[in-house]
């Protein structure tokens, strides 16, 4: 029997759909657990130590330049948020991210756990992928070896006509990065003369770096080991004492075992302890802009790679930031890449733009690289599509910026010392440029969120703090701050309120009528400077209850 | 209803009035001080600092501690009580559920409506990631080309498992093809490749590769290839530079079309080998085995050979009966000297080829000729190391050895020309002039600008065809990756699109 169809109108139809999607169309701000917030990644669970990862640079380079944006165009969501982050938007320790917590004093006993190298060194027949950047003919590629005390280095030179550029580079932003909580290894300014090297074939060593294309020919061994020590010392003549300068790499660090590239999106099948995304992470969303204050015109993916730490069975990756000899505008030097070329005028130019922020400094000074004071974060990209930079927001931008804007005066200082310039001029005048990148770009991230950071509950409400005006990036402007409070349905709860303290710290007001029958309420605060409403807000989430008045979650 | 977002500045809610502050605050504005500063920064930098022995600079405002002093969770309230002291524990957590602390994530009003887009997306979507996501730890895929190692990339890439990578390509007068390569590293320098694609109906291929590449102290390569392909609806024009005049053709009276279709299938099997003498020198011998079938396009009716063409005055066509059929071993020695860096990016330098082969026909075919060319190109920095201006001829030349004709598919075609393809005689000549320019990294714009002419004998070429156009290339250090470019000629418009490894790498073995 053939049935017939319900007499529904279309309208009705219509209005009940509407009615259903309703909810579903409206706001409603995230709900946090009433939990303390984790203070550490426990992604240091014992695994079995996997195959070490590299990526053929074809296979790679079609999928950053097509194929994920191909896939990445059809997914209509909007990006998820860092999944790396705690209740306070705060990145807890893990194995990616791991402040020193140390002083300028104490920073170097804490960052350098096996030291410089020691003479002799034996070359070794394998890759040196801390820093490769493919520049055979000036130094670029390193030569691994093995110290006297059985350690391996990486040891890199100078471009001929650029002395200390990119030893120095090094160096001062392997502890600048350090400072900032990223791993990376240790890097040593160190010379030596000819007969401190042998290119003598040895034995297999625990930590080398092989490709399985190395010869097993004893006589091509020897031969190729020969050719690779020469051409690294005739990348640059030695100083007038006959040594030859060079920064020493000590990759893999301590024990630890290489194991390849870190991937740049998605997560390791093999590291059980992975569980988020690379692109959603915070630490390396936020990389924009440490490439901004250090000049790392060539930031690629190859600049991320994993070591396995601990005894076979017993340990775990933990995630290294290499290849930092391309900072402080070296590459732009020695590559000629403008720190900052507008790629679409470049492209309409057919190459002949001329070199925008190309300081003075970089052709009096050879230490120094195409680096200049003026800095645009914005404007700031890598040298190959980075995903997690595609994602990077307001908030990554301003946990980075407090990052940045920690490492203090000395600790530059201490840094560009390590970098061992000789011209006095010179290291003066790389202290100043790193110190004013510094504050270019920590107030860029200050002026991408409300850059207020909760401090604590008393009893006039909720006492936080704007970094923004402590750092005097508002002096003489105008300061409003526009309060509103939600429910968890997203509807407001209460009348708002503008405030317009006097000075960086001030409290928030909590009416006990904002908060909904289970004690919850959201508080919004949007900054307005010189009534620019700042592009995004400090949400923090509030909870009322027997125990007292408590944030259980902050987002920027 | 007012809404707010995170995100969105103009997003956010209604502002309150400021009248209402007043009476709410009462008092409880500002928490005294002020506060240091939060930020490290310095004061303005004295002179010379560094210079020994270091004076410290004025002592700053300590910073503010990252993490909030107060433990969220237990912050003290006027009626709060005294922290427990696990409080102050540190609290670990792997799953990023509890990392984030966020039970239910937050939802825009448009989030709906991007939920549904993303899953009507999702089969599309998933299928492209599938196939990009499927690379793995990979080869080298120059060994799989006929470029023989340079010592410096002896170490550079790990030998990996599998790759499969993603082929398309568009040229103008064909089909568009899509497909895949797959790549399997082997221990010491071997590789197998399987390439499979498809345009279509009767557009067809695969091909499969076994290579060897040392770069020991005397680099060389050893590949071993066999391929099937079909190709239809093939342009075939006559001989010479302008085929409806040229008195070799003989057109079918009283038929409008001086165009024929054919379909083409080929099965070739390549054996080759290098040596590189020199970092920028390499010597290459190789033969192959080719089986031609040539037949009628299926769907070109009105354009097949038998009807544009006088029966049996093509060379290697079909007759009204049969097809045509090839049986052809062609032998080749060639040398090349390339002084760029690598092949894939915008570099300074030279190249030059030259090359002599013999062809003989297997069987009842009797072909047999000589074929021999001369390929070179300067590459000239301007303005920039990476604005590169390059002249470029080619020129190819077959000699039959004997009375018998050749066959129309072993005539020079219009090498590197990109306008049309579609003339072919015993001799072709190309000059180009190419203008690159990296503009952003592994991307490079490039200008071009081609003249082709083909006939009989040097003084025969006919006059030049033309053609310019703009594209795009995108390349690894030593590789091309994929292209695109549109290019005008006096024949019109075309678009060519290659994104993988081409089939061809411009030797006379791979050759369409």
């Amino acid at each position: 029997m053939r049935k017939r169809a319900l007499p529904l109108s279309l309208p009705l139809v219509l209005g009940f759909g509407a009615a259903l999607l309703a909810p579903a169309c409206a706001y409603r701000p995230a709900r946090f657990a009433d939990a303390r917030p984790v203070t550490a990644i426990a992604d240091d669970e014992p695994i079995d130590m996997p195959q070490r990862l590299e990526v053929n640079d074809v296979v790679e380079f079609g999928d950053l330049f097509v194929g994920r944006p191909l896939v990445e165009a059809m997914r209509t969501t909007r990006p998820p948020p860092p999944a790396d982050i705690n209740a306070l938007d705060e990145v807890p320790r893990s194995s990616w991210f791991s402040p020193l917590d140390a002083d300028v004093s104490s920073f170097e006993g804490a960052y350098a756990v096996d030291g410089g190298p020691v003479p002799p060194f034996r070359v070794l027949l394998e890759r040196a992928p801390s820093g490769d950047n493919g520049d055979t003919k000036r130094g670029g590629i390193g030569i691994p070896v093995v110290d006297a005390l059985g350690h391996r280095f990486e040891l890199r030179r100078d471009p001929k006509d650029r002395v200390e550029v990119r030893t120095a580079a090094a160096a001062i932003t392997a502890r600048l990065v350090r400072a900032l909580g990223y791993f990376t290894p240790e890097v040593y300014i160190s010379d030596a003369d000819e007969s401190d090297f042998s290119a003598a074939p040895g034995e297999p060593f625990s930590q080398s770096i092989l490709s399985g294309n190395e010869p097993a020919d004893k006589h091509l061994r020897a031969t190729a080991l020969e050719k690779m020590l020469t051409d690294w010392l005739e990348a640059a003549p030695p100083n007038k004492a006959g040594n030859y300068r060079f920064s020493a790499t000590r990759w893999p660090p301590g024990a630890d075992i290489d194991v390849g590239r870190t991937p740049v999106a998605g997560t390791r099948s093999d590291d059980a302890n992975d569980r988020v995304p690379h692109e959603n992470r915070r630490t390396l969303r936020a990389i924009k802009l440490v490439g901004a204050w250090l000049g790392m015109t060539r930031f690629i993916p190859q600049d991320l790679r994993d070591v396995y730490t601990g005894q076979s069975g017993e340990g775990h990756l933990r995630h290294y930031m290499v290849g930092l000899d391309r900072s402080l505008g070296t590459e732009a030097i020695i590559g000629k890449r403008p720190e900052q070329k507008n790629e679409m005028i470049l492209l309409g130019s057919l190459g002949f733009a001329p070199d925008p922020n190309i300081p003075p400094t970089q052709r009096k000074y050879e230490a120094i690289g195409a680096i200049g004071e003026e800095v645009n974060p914005k404007e700031y990209g890598p040298g190959l599509p980075f995903p997690p930079m595609d994602a990077t927001d307001g908030a990554d931008a301003f946990w980075m910026a407090k990052r940045i804007a920690s490492v203090s005066e000395e600790m530059v200082l201490h840094a560009v010392r390590a970098g061992k310039v000789t011209h006095r001029t010179a290291r003066r005048l790389l202290f100043e440029l790193i110190l004013a990148r510094q504050r270019r770009v920590v107030e860029w991230g200050y002026a991408q969120t409300t850059p207020c950071d909760y401090e604590r509950v008393d009893e006039r409400g909720i006492v936080v703090f704007d970094r923004a005006v402590a750092g005097g990036f508002t002096t003489g402007k105008h300061i409003e701050y526009v309060v509103t409070y939600l429910g968890l349905d997203g509807e407001p709860s209460h009348p708002g309120a503008v405030l317009g303290p006097e000075g960086p710290r001030f409290a928030i007001p909590l009416p006990r009528a904002a908060f909904d029958e289970n004690g919850y309420v959201v508080l919004r605060l949007r900054s307005e400077v010189a009534s620019v409403p700042a592009p995004r807000v400090l949400e923090l989430h509030v909870v009322r209850d027997k125990q007292g008045t408590r944030v259980i979650g902050v987002r920027h | 209803m007012s809404r707010a977002s995170t995100s969105s500045g103009s997003a956010g809610p209604r502002r309150p009035r400021r009248a209402s502050v007043a009476a709410l605050l009462a008092g409880a504005l500002l928490f005294g001080g002020g506060g240091g500063s939060a930020l490290a920064h310095p004061p303005p930098i004295l002179p010379n600092p560094l210079d020994p022995p270091y004076v410290p600079p004025p002592p700053e405002p300590p910073p503010v501690v990252e993490v909030p002093p107060v433990q969220p969770g237990g912050a003290a309230g006027p009626d709060t009580p005294e922290e427990p002291d696990a409080e102050d524990e540190e609290r670990r957590s792997v799953d990023p559920v509890v990392v984030t602390g966020v039970v239910s994530p937050e939802r825009e009003p448009n989030d709906t409506a991007r939920e549904i887009g993303n899953t009507l997306l999702f089969p599309t979507r998933e299928s492209l990631s599938v196939l990009f996501l499927l690379t793995r730890t990979a080869s080298v895929i120059a060994e799989q080309q006929q470029v023989i190692p340079k010592i410096n990339e002896l170490t550079r890439e790990k030998r990996g498992e599998i790759t499969i990578f993603p082929t398309v390509f568009f040229d103008p007068g064909r089909r568009p093809s899509i497909g895949a390569f797959m790549i399997t590293g082997g221990p010491g320098g071997t590789s197998t490749a399987v390439r499979i694609g498809s345009g279509g109906p009767n557009e067809a291929l695969i091909e499969t590769r076994i290579a060897l590449a040392r770069a020991g102290r005397l680099p060389f390569s050893l590949v071993g290839e066999t391929l099937y392909d079909m190709r239809t609806s093939l342009q075939y024009l006559g001989l010479g530079q302008d085929p409806e005049t040229d008195a070799r053709n003989h057109f079918r009276p009283l038929t409008r079309f001086r165009e024929a279709r054919y379909r083409h299938q080929r099965l070739r099997t390549i054996l080759s080998g290098g040596i590189r003498p020199s970092t920028n020198t390499e010597l290459f011998l190789s033969t192959s085995y080719t089986n031609h079938i040539i037949d009628d396009s299926p769907d070109d009716g009105g354009h097949a050979m038998k009807y544009v063409f006088e029966s049996g005055t093509v060379p290697g066509g079909p007759t009204p009966n049969e097809p045509g059929h090839g049986h052809i071993v062609y032998s080749e020695a060639a040398v090349r000297h390339d002084t760029r860096e690598d092949r894939g990016s915008p570099k300074e330098g030279a190249y030059v080829e030259g090359y002599v082969g013999y062809a003989a026909g297997v069987g009842q075919d009797r072909t047999q000729y000589a074929r021999f060319g001369f390929r070179g190109a300067i590459f000239l920095a301007i303005y920039r190391r990476t604005n590169i201006l390059s002249p470029r001829l080619v020129v190819d030349r077959l000699a039959p050895l004997n009375k018998e004709p050749i066959p129309f598919y072993e005539l020079a075609r219009e090498s590197d020309f990109r306008g049309f393809h579609t003339r072919r005689d015993a001799l072709s000549a190309t000059a180009s002039l190419d203008y690159r320019w990296g503009f952003a990294p592994q991307i490079s714009g490039r200008l071009f600008f081609d003249l082709n002419s083909v006939g009989s004998e040097l003084v025969k070429l006919g006059g030049p065809r033309w053609a310019v156009g703009f594209g795009m290339d995108i390349y690894a250090s030593a590789h091309d990756i994929g292209a695109w470019a549109f290019s005008f000629s006096n024949e019109g418009v075309g678009f060519f699109l290659s994104f993988g490894v081409p089939s061809s790498f411009g030797d006379r073995q791979h050759r369409e």
